[in-house]
This record gives structure tokens, sequence and C-alpha cells, in this order.
């Protein structure tokens, strides 16, 4: 089956065709999770390498467990988000904390170069402040902030209740806040105003 | 920095997604056809080492243990009900016979009569 011809097809769909031997079925499922692995994985680990391995790792047991799938119970996404979220914070528990202050300061250089370096130094320090929030804090602001996930699916992918979900965004978002806040104007907000 | 702006820092997050790199995902392409490969080729699970003796090698010409136990049970038992008198049962139908009232024994009913009878002249 071609891959275009794929493009509608649910990931649930994909992985029963993946189960029965269709490659096709892999190579589109490989295309359309692992970004979204990947991205949320770095994310969480602001740390590409790390990031990697964990996603190899979760994808591997997404092709494991492929044959013994059970469809309608749970989005592939979801599982797969889970997976990856557990797989990070395994990794996260053993790594120190990066302090704002570490970021570095944005380097001198020509006007018409200033933007981008401000959108890089924003990146950068948001990176920074999401690595200083509380694990599950960091993990809820992101599914729903950076990945674009619904409450109950972060609920569901955080194993939590939707109020729960709720609290860990607004107070990972206060902290955020208070965090970026001292940086507001080297950051090129006040420019903006 | 208000609510407004920490979203607006998001939406250029969102933006700027980290994408994954090509060997990455050439990598789990390739676990996925091993993996695929693996389901469709099962290992044996049996030891390619040669067994030695005579009840291993029955299990390789029956189909295993299970089998030639099996085999090896129900020849036994056809062994014993050939060569040992079923007295038990004829203990059975004396009982029945007496309940009933029949005086007539089973076992001396000719259940296929002889022609002699019939070719005798008279």
């Amino acid at each position: 089956m071609a891959l275009d011809a794929l493009s509608d097809v649910s990931d649930e769909a994909l992985l029963v065709l993946y189960a029965n031997g269709d490659q096709t079925a892999a190579r589109a499922l490989n295309l359309r999770l692992t970004p979204r692995a990947f991205g949320f994985a770095a994310r969480v680990l602001s740390d590409r390498s790390e990031a990697e391995d964990v996603v190899q790792e979760a994808m591997l047991r997404l092709w494991r467990i492929a044959p013994d799938w059970r469809q309608g119970e749970a989005r592939i996404s979801t599982w797969l988000y889970r997976v990856v979220l557990n797989l990070c914070t395994d990794r996260i528990r053993k790594k120190r904390p990066a302090a704002l202050e570490d970021v570095p300061e944005p380097e001198d250089g020509a006007p018409g170069a200033l933007a981008g370096l401000i959108e890089r130094d924003r990146m950068q320090a948001l990176e920074a402040a999401l690595e200083r929030l509380p694990e599950r804090q960091r993990q809820a602001v992101v599914l729903r902030h950076l990945e674009g996930l619904g409450n109950p699916e972060i609920a569901e992918v955080m194993d939590i209740g939707v109020e729960a979900v709720e609290s860990l965004i607004a107070r990972g978002k206060r902290s955020l806040t208070s965090l970026l806040s001292p940086r507001r104007a080297e950051l090129g907000y006040d420019n903006e105003v | 920095m208000g609510e407004e702006e920490l979203d607006d820092l998001f939406a250029e997050a969102r933006a700027a997604t980290p994408f994954p790199s090509a060997g990455l995902v050439q990598r789990i392409a390739s676990a996925a056809m091993v993996e695929q490969a693996a389901r469709a080729n099962p290992t044996p699970l049996r030891s390619g080492t040669p067994a030695h003796g005579l009840i291993p090698r029955l299990s390789g010409w029956f189909g295993g243990l299970g089998v030639t136990a099996g085999l090896a049970t129900a020849t036994l038992a056809g062994v014993w009900l050939g060569a040992v008198q079923p007295a038990g049962l004829s203990l059975v139908t004396d009982s029945v016979t007496q309940v009933l009232g029949v005086s007539a024994y089973l076992d001396k009913v000719e259940l296929i009569p002889t022609f002699d009878p019939f070719l005798s002249e008279g």
C-alpha cells in the first residue's frame, strides 16, 4: 500500500496493518508518531540525545505490543505519550536541574540579527525555566501548552484526575511567569508592548 | 511577564518543535522491520543439539514427550484389556439379571446361530 494512501488511516488501524505484516504501515506510523514523541521527550528532558534513546525505546515497545493491541481501549498517541513520560521520569530523577542563570546571556550582534537572537534566547529561557519547575508541573505544562493535548488526555497520560491536571498547569504557569519576569526586558518583551 | 506574553512564548515554542534526526527515524524503522520479521519467522524454542536416549528419540518421532506418553499409556491399556479376564463385568451383569428376574445369561445366548438345524431333513 502506498504511503500517501495511509494519510487518512487512523493510528490504530495502521498498527493492526503493521501487526499483519504491512511494512508501509510501519513507515507511516513511524513518520507520524516519532516526531511527536521526540518533541515531547526533548522538551521534558532538555536533552536531544537522551530524548532519542527514550523515543527509540518507546517505539520499540509499540512494535512489540502491536499484535496484542486492543482496539478501542486507548489511543495510541496517548499510550505513547505515557510510555515516553515514564521513561523520561526515570531519567529526570538522575539529572540535576539547571539554573536559569546558566542560560547564556544574549550575544552582541548586528541589529538585523537581533530578532533571531532574541527568539533563540526566549526559547532557551523557556527551556531553562521549564527545567526548574517541579517534575509533574513541567510535564503537565509541556503536554498542555507545547504538545497541545486536552486536559482529559493529559489526565490519562499522567494517570491523575483532570482537576489535578488543571492545578498542575496553573501552578506551573505561575512559576514560569515569576521565573521569566526578571528577564522580560532582556528577552525583548518591553520593545513589543 | 504576564500570562499573555507567556502564551506568546508557548506559541513560539510550538513553532520551533525539536525534530528527530534522520538516524533516529531510520533506527526505529529498522526495529519495526526486525520485530515484524521475528513474528513472521518465530525462533524454535527447542535446542539445536541432538538428543540422546530412547525417550528423547521417541519424543522426536512422535512430536513431543506428551504425545509419546499418551501413546504409551494407550498401548498399555489395550494390552491389559486384551489379556485380563473382565471378571468385574460379569459380576455387574449377574446382579442386574438377578434383580430383573432374568434367568438366561447373556453369555449363553447364541447371537449367531448355526444353520445345522435348518439343513437336517425331517
